[in-house]
């Protein structure tokens, strides 16, 4: 349907220049959206070369930044590992953007689920808010929150790499285990669904309780196993901050690839992406934040209740 | 009675040779008592407002036709007074009030020929009723002395009219709920009495209270009428005005009002921008404020840390932006809250922590390692060979744990790629 992409390409080009749709179109997109994660699997296959991406947290000029440095979509592939909304300015931008990305290039761009991806946590972090200065009411963010629900939880490049936001859970040992979770509903509180969007390695053997008050920590003995029982040669996750962007550890059996540059506009630390390439070569690419450009946005919404 | 129906008879007689009465189905061989009692029906169900407007229109229809065989029967005659009127015409003063009532409610396309018209009904009951002395001295005086409009004396004429309008209310009640007594006790009566008793004396006594429930439903009405004249008048008044307007500026009229509007939103936001780069920018209240304070160039990112959490005052720019100079201005304020939870900390404050809590974490790993290293180095007790031994031993049991596991074992249900 060429007339359908046509009105899709216009909507990446304005939100390209960080102008977030109309509700109606956001809606639309999101229908979209839904009809086709809903035919993706708990552990979505991937194939090489594929560009994997960390957290992105709304900072819009960083994930254009991004795709400057690692190509643009859909000339380069890209798989992002969860965390799109929350603490940056323009989460709406941001998770538009990919959505609609995901929505022309289904076969080119893969987006997973982070923690944040949730009702609750975006309540609490900013989306929720943003949303409503945006359009004055919190349709959008209903209409986002509940695609969030259908996003694959992990994915698997080429049967080697497993891609994931958090971390492992003690309840699945297996991809066959992931596999067969019924992930279509909101983060729960706890459980194995729960978990891998939770979890961080640790460098103490085993599981431990984590610090974040969901998900665990585990040790390096469990990503060993699980890499073993599962055939894999590494796990790539996201999640956590780290000051150079990614970060090796568990020797390594686990990666953490952080995407969101100078973490809410503050932290100093450095973005990365991990490029996978035709022979599984791994390669990652550091960047700084993009210079920043704030334009005065003059199509503010005044909410409903100022009127 | 009878002097009426024999008029009304030679009424009809005369209609029926009207072309324009003729036409008007079965209802047109009707006496004056039919039709009043059928007109009125319809007016009780317009009150009920469960009338269509088909129905009003034939009730006005009605009405016109009792009122014209009311005045060509000459009932009632200004130099009469109430007392010459007998019970059984009492009634009919009413279908003037009843004419100015339903035909208020006719819609149409102009209202301002309906208004006038219901207006002339009205006018017309309360000067008969005037004639008849049936209006109440204080409700002549006030409109009488033109007293000036002030809101006071206006209150005073509503109270007195409401209280009035209660009066006849109870009265109009209580003489129901007496005829239902007597209607009971004369039905017991007659079953177990012989009928002579008493008979004469109740058909008296409901001639007189017939009139007294007559005369209560005119002073109701009276009110009423009082209370819709003015109503109608003013919204003639101001029909008139708008039909004015229109007329000087066409159609853009309605336009104009809304541009005006949309203007005055307008300037309102303007003027709050405007001020905002000449006043200090406003104390970043929340992320999402301090965000859209930077997003437009009243903030700067690198300021972020300097701001305090603010005790939270949410509102148009205008108000919030443009220091709040008096109590009044905070206390408006204070008034458009956000109905959602607000953020407790910036986005800035909350990137910190974090990166706090992972430096912790980190921190913590390497003194634990540090730990265990300079433990080993100490215990000189421990030697290479038990350290070669537990190596050895780990390296063994992962083996073991692989035979058991085999290597992809838990990645059988491949899928195929999207």
């Amino acid at each position: 349907m060429p007339s359908s992409h046509g009105d899709l390409d216009r909507q990446i080009a304005q939100l390209r220049e960080c102008k977030h749709l109309a509700e109606g179109e956001v809606r639309a997109l999101c229908e979209q959206a839904k009809a086709i994660l809903m035919e993706e699997w708990n552990v979505q296959p991937v194939r090489c070369p594929v560009t994997v991406c960390g957290d992105i947290h709304g900072q819009f000029y960083d994930l254009i930044e991004l795709f400057r440095i690692g190509g643009e979509a859909p000339d380069t592939n890209y798989l992002f590992m969860g965390d799109y909304v929350d603490r940056g300015y323009y989460s709406v931008e941001t998770v538009s953007l990919l959505v609609a990305l995901k929505v022309r290039y289904r076969d080119r761009i893969t987006i997973l689920r982070g923690n944040h991806e949730s009702r609750q946590i975006t309540q609490v972090y900013g989306f929720y808010d943003e949303c409503l200065r945006k359009y004055g009411n919190a349709n959008v963010w209903k209409y986002f929150t509940d695609l969030f629900d259908y996003l694959p939880l992990t994915a698997l490049i080429e049967n080697q790499v497993f891609c994931l936001h958090g971390g492992l859970s003690p309840s699945l040992d297996t991809l066959d285990n992931i596999r067969a979770l019924d992930r279509i509903q909101e983060v729960p509180h706890e459980g194995p669904m729960c978990d891998l969007l939770w979890s961080d390695p640790d460098d103490r053997c085993g599981w431990g309780i984590s610090p974040r008050g969901a998900g665990y920590t585990f040790g390096q003995d469990i990503a060993q196993q699980f890499n073993h029982t599962n055939g894999l040669s590494l796990i790539s996750r996201a999640h956590q901050l780290v000051m150079e962007g990614f970060n090796w550890c568990q020797d390594k059996n686990v990666v953490t690839v952080f995407s969101a540059p100078n973490y809410c506009y503050r932290c100093g630390n450095m973005a990365a992406i991990l490029e996978i390439g035709e022979n599984m070569d791994q390669n990652f690419l550091q960047f700084d934040p993009a210079p920043r450009q704030i334009e005065p946005d003059t199509t503010r919404k005044t909410p409903d209740y100022f009127l | 009675m009878v002097e009426v129906e024999e008029v009304s008879n030679k009424m009809q007689a005369q209609m029926r040779l009207h072309p324009a009465a003729a036409a008007e189905e079965e209802d047109a061989d009707l006496p004056l008592p039919a039709l009043f009692d059928k007109a009125s029906h319809l007016h009780s169900l317009a009150s009920s407002s469960s009338l269509d407007q088909e129905g009003i229109r034939k009730g006005v229809d009605l009405l016109r036709r009792c009122d014209e065989m009311v005045s060509k029967l000459g009932l009632f005659s200004s130099n009469e007074t109430k007392d010459d009127v007998s019970t059984a015409n009492l009634k009919y003063l009413l279908v003037p009030y009843y004419l100015g009532e339903m035909t208020e409610r006719v819609a149409q396309e102009d209202r301002i020929p309906v208004l006038k018209a219901s207006q002339d009904h009205l006018k017309e009951f309360i000067s008969i009723c005037e004639a008849l002395e049936l209006i109440s001295e204080d409700e002549l005086e006030l409109s009488r002395q033109k007293q000036p409009d002030t809101m006071a004396n206006r209150r005073a004429q509503k109270v007195a009219r409401f209280k009035r309008q209660k009066a006849a209310e109870t009265k109009l009640l209580e003489i129901k709920e007496r005829k239902e007594r007597r209607r009971r006790s004369l039905r017991a009566a007659a079953l177990s009495a012989p009928i002579e008793a008493g008979e004469e004396d109740a058909f008296e006594d409901d001639g007189e209270e017939e009139r007294e429930a007559w005369l209560a439903t005119i002073s109701l009405a009276l009110c009423k009428a009082f209370d819709l004249l003015d109503m109608l008048k003013k919204e003639e008044e101001m029909l008139l005005a708008v039909k004015e307007r229109q007329a000087k500026d066409g159609n853009a009229f309605a336009r104009e009002m809304l541009d005006e509007r949309t203007k005055k939103a307008e300037a309102w936001h303007h003027n709050a921008a405007n001020r905002a780069p000449y006043s200090k920018p406003a104390d970043p209240i929340t992320c999402a404020t301090f965000a859209q304070d930077v997003i437009e160039g009243r903030a700067s990112v690198s300021q972020a840390h300097e701001h305090k959490h603010q005790p939270l005052i949410f509102g148009p720019a205008s108000l919030v932006g443009g220091g709040l100079t008096s109590e009044r201005e905070r206390m408006a304020a204070q008034v458009f809250q956000p109905s959602y939870r607000l953020p407790t900390m910036s986005i800035e404050e909350a990137g910190l922590r974090e990166m706090k809590m992972m430096e912790k974490w980190q921190e913590r790993t390497a003194k634990m390692i540090q730990e265990s290293n300079s433990a080993w180095h100490k215990d000189g007790s421990r030697s290479a060979q038990e350290d070669e031994d537990a190596e050895e031993e780990k390296a063994r049991a992962w083996d073991d744990w692989k035979d058991d596991n085999p290597r992809g074992a838990g990645n059988k249900k491949l899928t195929p790629c999207g």
